[in-house]
């Protein structure tokens, strides 16, 4: 049983009986504990006796022995949900079970432990000053990504075939990008947020991670509780231009070049706002997180991660008045982006402007100056994130690091979405490449 | 940014969100500040630019 067998794979062999669910919670458990990439913040101590539950009928599901793990801000009853942050360590244990891990045990996935993220999930790099780097299993000396770096990076190196995350600006489809894997941000409201410890909450949504198409396929549904259908087939694909191709890295142009002549597409979405709808969601996110934490801010400012900390109090000074315009203007741009969809189906744009970022590289060229290349790893997916639209994140097959794609289409489209998927990484265009190996 | 307008930020903050400002937070907080700026000039034109349509 290879560690990057797929999660549909796992579940249909230990239906079948031919591979025990404990073996493969074992060899996940394991994995865990050797991490190299720094992506675990823990483990748990029951998932034997689920697998052992499993083994004997007594829990059952489509995803019935499949291990998995979630980014540390989804509560799990009985243990501390720290958001990745120092000052929470101390905190009383969550209850219940956050509603998406709910659902995910319900299906009989079995939850192995917690991973690593940014602070309170301010960041698209996951260097927290408290729980260390995340490193990218496709080269330990480059960034995971962020804020879900760990959830990326551990299905990225075959410890877990799906994780949860979460997306505000970009936090699923950043890492995804990093690492290679498939990822999606939801449209607004698909899956519940209960239990999930809050950033921003008009922008925040649940997101899983898998290696295959299928896997995140059948991780939405049953998080959201839905069953999709659809077809690929007449679906109007278009790029987006200019902002989404103005600070593209030639892999992240070839990417999107890749994909569009395979589909015989040359679909051009015209977005001119798409730079107003990211500063409106860079401002909201600034100024409704650092709301959220004034309070402990006041109290507890050097027990934050200092750049965490200085993001937040930057934020918590905003003027009121400029909230209001950010929202004003938030509710503007998801129309205009709405009518995109009366003349295509599933738009096209990089996940992140280049792939990834070496860990002491400090910039990447943004409108031709050396800008932050943490801050700017977002660019593309916070241009998307107001509009409420549902994103797929999936890696473009190539031989060098990973990069991947936004496949963006509207809330109610995601079978279609998915279908379009499963039929590219059916034909060799998308999928996930193994670390150090080759497409 | 010089001593007299950190200082005068740390009075905002104090009188209008009830937080003491950390000194050692001036270099983050300014280039935060800085960038929330930016952002605010880019919103405010394209806010105008929708709303003049």
């Amino acid at each position: 049983m290879s560690e990057y067998t797929s999660a549909l794979d796992l579940a249909d062999r230990i239906r079948r009986g031919e591979v025990t669910a404990r073996a493969v919670v074992a060899q996940a458990l394991e994995a865990a504990r050797t991490d190299p990439f720094n992506a675990f913040t823990r483990m748990f101590d029951s998932p034997l006796d689920d697998a052992q539950a499993v083994d004997e009928g007594r829990i059952t599901g489509p995803l019935a022995g499949v291990p998995f793990a979630v980014k540390d801000l989804f509560d799990v009853a009985g243990q501390v949900t720290t958001a990745g942050a120092r000052l929470r360590i101390g905190a009383p244990a969550a209850v219940q079970d956050a509603e998406a891990v709910r659902r995910m045990k319900a299906a009989g996935a079995i939850l192995i432990g917690t991973l690593n993220m940014d602070e309170f999930a301010y960041g698209f790099a996951t260097v927290n000053a408290h729980f260390g780097t995340t490193r990218n299993p496709h080269d330990p000396e480059r960034l995971a990504g962020g804020s879900s770096g760990g959830s990326a990076a551990s299905v990225a190196a075959g410890f877990v075939p799906l994780s949860l995350g979460s997306d505000t600006n970009g936090s699923v489809r950043v890492p995804a990008s990093l690492c290679g894997v498939w990822g999606m941000r939801p449209a607004d409201e698909a899956i519940p947020l209960d239990g999930v410890f809050p950033f921003v909450e008009l922008l925040d949504a649940v997101g899983p991670f898998a290696r295959t198409s299928r896997d995140l396929k059948v991780l939405y549904e049953v998080l959201s509780g839905t069953t999709l259908s659809g077809e690929a087939d007449g679906l109007r694909v278009a790029r987006l231009d200019g902002f989404f191709e103005r600070n593209a890295a030639p892999e992240a142009v070839r990417a999107v070049d890749t994909v569009m002549t395979h589909l015989g597409s040359d679909g051009v979405a015209e977005l001119p706002e798409a730079e107003g709808g990211r500063s409106a969601g860079f401002l909201i996110t600034a100024a409704m997180g650092g709301a959220l934490h004034l309070n402990t801010l006041r109290g507890r400012a050097m027990d934050y991660d200092p750049a965490v900390r200085d993001r937040l109090i930057a934020g918590a000074m905003l003027p009121s008045g400029i909230l209001a315009k950010a929202l004003h203007y938030r509710d503007i741009y998801r129309k205009i982006f709405a009518k995109l969809f009366d003349r295509f189906d599933i738009l096209v744009a990089p996940a992140t402007p280049v792939s990834a970022p070496r860990i002491d590289q400090a910039t990447i060229l943004i409108d031709g100056k050396p800008a932050s290349a943490r801050a700017n790893l977002g660019i593309y997916a916070q241009a998307i994130s107001p509009t409420g639209a549902a994103v797929v994140s999936a890696p473009v097959k190539t031989s060098r690091l990973p990069i991947g794609l936004q496949f963006i289409a509207k809330p109610g489209a995601e079978g279609a979405l998915f279908a379009l998927m499963h039929r590219l990484e059916d034909e060799g265009v998308l999928g996930f490449t193994q670390p150090g190996g080759t497409a | 940014m010089d001593d007299t307008a950190y200082s005068a930020l740390r009075k905002g903050a104090a009188a209008y969100l009830h937080l003491d400002l950390p000194l050692e937070c001036e270099a983050g907080v300014v280039e935060n500040l800085t960038l929330l700026e930016k952002h605010a000039t880019v919103l405010e034109g394209y806010l105008s630019k929708a709303e003049g349509e």
